[in-house]
């Protein structure tokens, strides 16, 4: 009985038809129109976006090439002259132990608190002799090398100087699972320094935050770190 | 054979279509609409709304064109995106259902007579007249060929919903034929037996 009802509706509605009026095929065009704009601009959008990201990556990979190579100029050519002649010969042992050190990258850990030892009396000596402020201001550019890229590595080495230098680049250079090893060994070396910058001097106490803001880019994660063992010490 | 011709008309504007070629577009648009719209003024009780409607369902046709396998005629696929488009209309502007409770008519009327009388454009008032929920459910079932599953899912109600819906939808309609083939017998005969169609 009720299939009646619907074969009623159904034969007479499902093929039924009525005239749209004569804007409905406009609307309709003015619908796609804009979605074939709007499929345009994106296409020319996204061309835009991947050109400035790839200009963008190769600016950048042509100033890390060129900066730090300039850069190293400058600093080599600063301080070949002055500390040579003054280091050399009182810190045979130091620069020899480095380049041994530099040479031991894997079995740096072990040596950390060795290392770190000889840090100290090292510093002790220099300061009866008023170089202070040289030794320190090597090692507060020591990180900042840090951020420059391997190249650099070789040309440092081949000049250094500073004690602290070769151990602290080495976990840069390193492959990542070291690194995570290494760095941390770095670290302590650093803040060993750091540590006693703080306790020696207090006119250097600018030089130590300029190291810590640097030291704060390159190891961001530690940087927590950093600042609570530095309270603790 | 004559719907084999369709089918390769279908399938050549289907290609251009898909290949976003405006002639084509239009001439699918020509061919389709006025059943579409027919077919959105059943849900959509307004024409202009239900011309709005199909406007917007013809752009997501052209817009998805790239899924229409083949599998199915393009014409039921065409309806469905019209009918989904219908409901979407009516959930976003009007409470889909309204709880009337209708009375079933006691006698039934002549449908073969009824269906000789009556043109299209009748029926089509008397599904205008239901209540919003009925009619999507008696349009849905008995004219668009759904099963009370899928306008169950569609609808987001239980099945037994659907199903009540139908039977009231139903209902009514059959009260209003009788209604309507009673007024035509007492225009011509006179007031000879007052409307008996009772009340359960």
């Amino acid at each position: 009985m009720s299939n009646k009802v619907d074969k009623l509706f159904k034969d007479k509605l499902e093929g039924d038809s009525l005239q749209p009026s004569a804007q409905a095929w406009e609307k309709v065009e003015a619908h796609l129109g804009k979605k074939n704009k709007m499929v345009l601009w994106l296409r020319v959008a996204a061309v835009v976006v991947l050109l400035s990201a790839l200009t963008f990556v190769a600016l950048r990979w042509n100033s890390n090439y060129e900066e730090p190579q300039q850069e190293l100029v400058k600093q080599n050519d600063e301080r070949t002259p002055k500390t040579t002649p003054v280091d050399e010969p009182k810190q045979p042992v130091a620069s020899q132990k480095s380049e041994v050190r530099s040479r031991e990258s894997g079995a740096r850990s072990q040596d950390a608190g060795r290392r770190t030892q000889e840090a100290k009396p090292r510093t002790q000596n220099l300061e009866p002799r008023t170089q202070n402020a040289e030794p320190t201001e090597q090692l507060a550019v020591v990180p900042e090398q840090t951020v420059v890229s391997e190249p650099t590595l070789s040309t440092q080495k081949g000049i250094t100087l500073t004690y602290s230098l070769p151990s602290v680049k080495k976990p840069e250079a390193t492959p990542e699972p070291v690194v995570a090893e290494t760095k941390k060994t770095g670290l302590e070396r650093v803040l060993e320094i750091a540590k006693e910058v703080k306790n020696s001097d207090s006119p250097l106490g600018e030089l130590r935050e300029a190291k810590n803001d640097i030291f704060a880019l390159d190891f961001k994660k530690d940087k927590d770190k950093n600042k609570k063992q530095n309270q603790g010490f | 054979m004559e719907c084999q011709i369709y089918h390769a008309v279908d399938n050549e504007l289907i290609d251009g279509c898909k290949k976003r070629d405006r002639h084509a577009q239009r001439f699918l648009f020509e061919h389709y609409s006025g059943r579409m719209l027919a077919l959105c003024c059943r849900y959509v009780k307004d024409r202009m709304d239900g011309e709005d409607v199909m406007v917007v369902a013809f752009t997501k046709v052209f817009d998805r064109i790239g899924q229409f396998k083949g599998e199915g005629s393009f014409e039921g696929w065409i309806r469905r995106i019209m009918v989904n488009e219908s409901l979407t209309y009516l959930r976003k502007n009007k409470s889909m259902y309204l709880e009337t409770d209708i009375e079933a008519a006691e006698r039934e009327p002549d449908y073969d007579k009824l269906g000789g009388e009556l043109e299209a454009e009748d029926l089509r008032k008397l599904i205008a007249d239901l209540p919003t929920g009925y009619r999507i459910v008696f349009n849905l079932y008995a004219i668009d060929g759904y099963s009370h599953q899928e306008i169950a899912t569609q609808l987001g109600v239980s099945e037994n919903t659907s199903k009540s819906q139908l039977s009231r939808a139903r209902a009514l309609l059959q009260k209003k034929l009788f209604e309507s083939e009673n007024g035509r017998i007492n225009k011509s005969v006179g007031r000879h037996e007052q409307q008996s169609g009772q009340i359960i």
